[in-house]
């Protein structure tokens, strides 16, 4: 399995347990409290994974161009300086 | 004083064309009207509410109204390129805004001059004692809201979609300023004192000057090629 | 993807890591609130949210206004990324600012100075990164963005202080709380792991830009 199916599952767990602990010593609010902070750690691990996704099909997308003669257009772009774009 | 020369001959130019076609003003004048019907339609008839929100309407109105007259703000260049056809103009590119900005604001105002006595009747508010205060308080905004408008006019002339980029980047910006221009105006129609409705023309002025030395200074690196 | 640096990878862990203990300590070792009770645990969640929401918009201010000086596309890679990590704060800090408000005002939403002026920050941003994302050309986008970046937050101060006075027109500020020490540190833990969180997104999502502009290069050189 994946790192990030890895952490989602124990989010997810963390979640619920706090969810049954808040019930067995009747926190008040618990609705609210439990989802603030799951949606705080759920945001940023979201946008961490988001990050990671964007990285790697960036990368993919890089690999992509080099492997269609990427060597030559560095070379070739170098030798022609700033007045490629 | 070359500077505002300069300025003075884009905006005779702006203003002599719109004279001669009035395509601007008259597609506004239009648009405003039917803004304020369909608030008048979405509120119902009843007067006294009407009334009470006849500032915010207002503005609201002038609000979208401006929009539509500031995304074609420099569409007199467009044939030539729109930014690259500015450019071309002699001398300070400051010329340019403060031209551009000064075209904007007599427009508007004068938008203003027939959308104003019109909300007052289809509203059912009476002007005619706040005139002169009125006047004052549609003069500070309408130069905030141009002051910005130009400018984020000239950022997004060649964008695509360019339609949402504007009113996206603008009202936000206009907070202050659309804050101060409906509370002094609602101010003024319930006949408050004049010197109730000061804090909100120190908020627009605070807006424009701060605004006025922001764009002057910085358009120049909004129009480098 | 390039290979992790050692300080990510140490950034990662210690924000990782601390971020735990501030919730541990938040939900669990803090005692409840007098006056609020237990949904007070939420300011620990949102207040370092909100602080670093308006840290990042700050970070865009400073490198915009270098780029716009210096013209080095560094500058607005940095602003980029921390305006895009500031809108995740944002949008967190109104979410978080919702779930405190129900229970304890019993609305989700009040037109509250600082509130109201959160919700226009989100708004001046999202523009910021909308602009980005329509503009073709990477120097006039940097250039564009940068102006933005630096009109958005110079308008800050003015939208607040419009905002406050139209409120106190019509109802009286709440008034400000003491806080306990209890309270203190475990917001300062927590305002250190919203920190470190902030530093470990700011290397990966600028690492990331690069990475793109990159990709922009090559494939309008193949274009």
């Amino acid at each position: 399995m994946r790192k990030s199916t890895w952490i989602i599952a124990v989010f997810a767990l963390a979640l619920i347990l706090l969810w049954v602990y808040g019930g067995r010593v009747a926190m008040e609010n618990r609705g609210f409290v439990v989802t603030g902070y799951g949606v705080t750690w759920g945001a940023l691990l979201w946008y961490a994974f988001r990050l990671e996704g964007r990285g790697r099909a960036t990368a993919r997308a890089i690999g992509s161009f080099e492997a269609i003669g990427g060597e030559d257009h560095e070379s070739r772009r170098v030798s022609e300086g700033h007045s490629v774009t | 004083m070359a500077v505002l020369r300069r300025a003075w001959a884009i905006v005779w130019k702006d203003l002599l064309i719109e004279a001669r076609t009035k395509q601007s003003f008259n597609a506004m004048v239009f648009f405003a009207a039917l803004v304020l019907f369909i608030f008048s339609f979405a509120l119902g008839p009843d007067t006294e509410l009407l009334r009470r929100v006849a500032g915010g309407l207002l503005w609201v109105g002038i609000a979208f109204t401006g929009i539509l007259s500031l995304s074609r703000t420099y569409q007199n260049e467009e044939t030539s390129g729109g930014l690259e056809g500015l450019r071309s103009y002699p001398g300070d590119a400051r010329a340019i805004y403060l031209g551009k900005l000064l075209g904007n604001i007599v427009l508007l105002l004068l938008v203003e001059a027939v959308l104003i006595p019109a909300a007052g009747i289809l509203f059912q508010a009476n002007l005619w004692p706040h005139a002169a205060e009125l006047a004052v308080v549609a003069i500070m905004g309408t130069i905030g809201f141009s002051l910005v408008g130009t400018f984020y006019a000239a950022l997004t002339v060649n964008l695509r979609a360019r339609e949402v980029m504007l009113p996206l980047l603008l009202f936000p910006a206009l907070v202050p300023v659309l804050l101060g221009a409906v509370n002094a105006t609602t101010l003024v129609l319930e006949g408050a004192p004049m010197s109730e409705a000061e804090v909100w023309l120190r908020v627009m002025a605070a807006f424009d000057i701060i605004f006025f030395v922001i764009c002057v200074w910085i358009f120049p690196i909004a129009l480098e090629e | 993807m390039a290979s992790r640096t050692g300080v990510e990878r140490f950034l990662g862990g210690a924000a990782g890591l601390t971020m735990l203990a501030g919730s541990i300590v938040g939900l669990f070792v803090v005692p409840a609130d007098a006056a609020q009770g237990n949904v007070q645990r939420l300011m620990y969640v949102h207040v370092p949210a909100a602080w670093l929401a308006f840290l990042a918009f700050f970070v865009v201010f400073v490198m915009s206004a270098l780029y716009l000086v210096q013209r080095d596309a560094r500058w607005d890679r940095v602003a980029a990324s921390s305006a895009e990590i500031g809108v995740v704060f944002t949008a967190l800090t109104l979410l978080l600012g919702m779930m405190w408000g129900k229970p304890t005002w019993g609305v989700w939403w009040t037109w509250d100075p600082r509130l109201t002026t959160t919700a226009i920050l989100l708004a001046i941003y999202v523009g910021y990164l909308a602009l980005r994302s329509f503009a073709d050309d990477a120097d006039k986008r940097a250039r564009w963005s940068s102006i933005v970046g630096v009109i958005g937050f110079a308008n800050v101060p003015i939208v607040y202080m419009s905002v406050t006075w139209w409120r106190t027109l019509h109802q009286p500020p709440s008034s400000p709380r003491s806080v306990s020490p209890d309270i203190l540190w475990t917001l300062m833990l927590n305002l250190a792991a919203f920190t470190l969180v902030y530093a470990y997104l700011m290397v990966r999502r600028v690492r990331l830009e690069r990475l793109e502009g990159e990709l922009e290069k090559r494939m309008a050189y193949n274009a």
